[in-house]
């Protein structure tokens, strides 16, 4: 069975102006032990998915559709199942480990009280699990980090704290929500490294929600690229780099900095990332798309399976050979149209 | 994004140096309090002299050196019942503000960690309460239960609980959207262990503040109710029953007695007041 299964999950937020859909209907599955990542641009609805999952969305919104986490519905839970299912099954890790560590608690408390509370653990025994698992993320000084107030310590170590606090609980499932986006370069790949490490020694399901498609390509099984609030195309990172599916996919990966080729201005997509509540019949990419034909405005298109690949567009099969491979300054002249550049620039730095 | 992520003032400057904060005024105002404390602590050390018995004799005498401050309208040496005073005025204050704390921040951590409905009859409830002066909401303690220091110092206490409530609320309420209380929800934790383990710990400088600030005005309003009769009874000592007592001594040409105990409760309400607001000084809205 799979670990997680989203099925259709639409989210609507109500405001003022009638109601904001922020999800329009997500599909995904998590075989045990399997890295999925989650790509798109700010906005497209990744950090969203993974609240659903966790019952966290915003107050007052409106989710459609079932989330189930080992079979079980996560979205009919009681309060004291969900609480069981957070404590137990389900781990998060977020963008900014400074904020989510009390800062008036040392780490030892934080990660001894974590595990009493949460499972009813020992005082002896939870502090010795604290220890090893402090030294598993690679943390040297074990009693000097455990002496430490938050503020004491640089990001890079209390991103390591906030790992070790989520494996504590050996969850079938890890949410990172761009869990190394506040960290500098360096740091990053040595925590990243160690979460995969983690994941893979404790054999925990993961979903992870970048805008790094590299990183997402190195430490991920399967990568959904996500655009306005859908899933648009999900691929193993060999085939999406190799040959993706999608327009939005291909144009994301010549938007990247390459270190090899000097160029004068990078690519960018053209036109502004629209929001899912924007979106009025047709395909949400169309307006953006340079491959884009009449029927493209009219007709939605459907997540087709086809040959163990996963795409959302309706010109898909006549698209293969021309999106596969080749860079796109040749494909569909997308280079740096200088016209384009100004505020969009953003589109690309943060994809 | 991640730059915003990173310089984001995450540390909070906590406690760090009291002194520094506190200031000379601060200290001085910490010395008295620990003067009063240590006088009214160690009372039968300093003065031979029973608070409660005099003789009439030696009614209205001035400073000797057997009375260094006099005695009173029934012979009873001032000195020794200014400190025994001290013990009963500092007491009753002290538990007015530790079960305001109390409650306010109970009230406080419910607010804030069911919000919307909650908050809202939270909030009402305290409007509810606002709305009586402190001294009525006591004086009507006194006509159900019948007067003495428990029932004034409970009814005072929850007089008191809306300001320190209202202040704690809104700390709470900022500590609650904060990611660690939202990290901690997330382990699974319960909301009771969130709010006592993670909030109340983020919150106890303020709840500290309130106190300081709190006691000072609980001293006056004990003294009120005490010099109208309500609240200590005669012979125990007290300062506000001292005052009131004096007042039929002053027509009579003898002030020694309301002038001292006037000026013990004017100069632990300044200091506890300077105490508190030092504290709370630098806070942004963290005055009671």
């Amino acid at each position: 069975m799979n670990v997680l299964e989203l099925d259709d999950v639409r989210l609507d937020l109500p405001s003022k102006h009638g109601d904001r859909t922020l999800l329009r209907g997500v599909s995904l599955s998590l075989a045990p032990g399997e890295a999925l990542g989650l790509v798109g641009e700010s906005g497209s609805g990744k950090s969203m998915t993974l609240r659903t999952v966790l019952r966290t969305e915003p107050a007052g919104a409106r989710v459609t559709g079932r989330v189930l986490l080992d079979g079980r519905d996560v979205r009919t839970l009681g309060a004291a199942d969900l609480r069981r299912v957070r404590a137990d099954a389900i781990a998060m890790i977020s963008q900014n480990p400074r904020a989510a560590l009390n800062p008036v608690l040392r780490v030892a408390r934080f990660l001894v009280e974590g595990l009493c509370d949460a499972r009813g653990e020992s005082r002896e025994a939870a502090t010795r699990r604290a220890r090893d698992l402090l030294a598993q993320v690679g943390i040297a000084d074990v009693d000097r980090c455990m002496a430490s107030y938050p503020h004491q310590l640089s990001g890079g170590m209390l991103q390591r704290v906030v790992i070790a606090a989520a494996v504590a609980s050996a969850p079938r499932l890890l949410l990172a929500d761009e869990p190394t986006t506040a960290l500098d370069v360096t740091t990053q790949s040595e925590v990243m490294a160690i979460l995969d490490g983690q994941r893979r020694e404790h054999g925990m399901a993961m979903l992870f929600v970048t805008h790094d498609l590299e990183l997402a390509s190195a430490v991920c099984d399967r990568i959904a690229v996500l655009y306005a609030g859908e899933i648009v195309e999900i691929a193993t990172p060999a085939q999406l780099h190799a040959a993706p599916r999608h327009p939005y996919t291909r144009l994301l990966l010549d938007s990247r900095p390459n270190i090899a080729a000097r160029v004068p201005a990078l690519p960018v997509i053209p036109g502004r990332p629209i929001a899912a509540y924007e979106v009025e019949g047709g395909c949400a990419f169309a307006a953006r798309c340079p491959w884009a034909a009449p029927r493209c405005e009219r007709e939605e298109p459907a997540l087709v399976h086809d040959a163990g690949r996963t795409t959302r567009c309706l010109r898909a099969g006549e698209l293969a050979d021309e999106l596969a491979g080749a860079p796109a300054d040749d494909a569909a002249g997308v280079s740096g149209a200088p016209a384009e550049t100004g505020r969009d620039g953003e589109t690309e730095a943060r994809a | 994004m991640t730059a915003q992520a990173l310089e984001r003032p995450a540390v909070r400057r906590r406690g760090g140096d009291l002194a520094d904060r506190l200031g000379p005024l601060g200290l001085a105002a910490v010395a008295v309090v620990a003067l009063i404390t240590l006088a009214a602590l160690c009372a039968p050390l300093i003065t031979s002299h029973d608070p409660a018995i005099g003789s009439v004799i030696e009614r209205y005498q001035g400073p000797s050196a057997e009375h260094l401050l006099g005695t009173d309208q029934s012979g009873r040496d001032l000195l020794a019942r200014l400190l025994y005073g001290a013990r009963t005025s500092l007491l009753g204050a002290a538990v007015v503000v530790l079960l305001a704390g109390a409650g306010g921040a109970l009230l406080a951590l419910v607010a804030a960690w069911f919000g919307r409905t909650v908050d809202a009859l939270v909030g009402r409830v305290l409007d509810l309460l606002f709305a009586f002066p402190n001294l009525l909401l006591a004086i009507l303690a006194v006509a159900v239960f019948g007067t003495g220091l428990g029932q004034v110092t409970v009814a005072l206490a929850i007089a008191y609980v809306p300001y320190t409530a209202r202040v704690l609320r809104s700390v709470a309420l900022r500590e609650r959207r904060l990611g660690y209380v939202q990290a901690a929800e997330l382990q699974g934790l319960s909301g009771l262990v969130v709010s006592v383990r993670h909030i109340l710990p983020n919150i106890a400088p303020q709840i500290l503040t309130g106190a300081a600030i709190n006691f000072g005005y609980a001293m006056i309003d004990l003294a009120a109710l005490s010099f109208l009769g309500l609240g200590v009874q005669p012979p125990t000592a007290d300062w506000g029953l001292m005052v009131s007592q004096g007042k039929d001594s002053l027509l009579q040409g003898h002030a020694q007695q309301s002038v001292f105990a006037g000026v013990c409760i004017v100069v632990a309400v300044a200091a506890f007041s300077v105490i508190g607001e030092r504290l709370g000084g630098r806070k942004a809205g963290g005055r009671a």
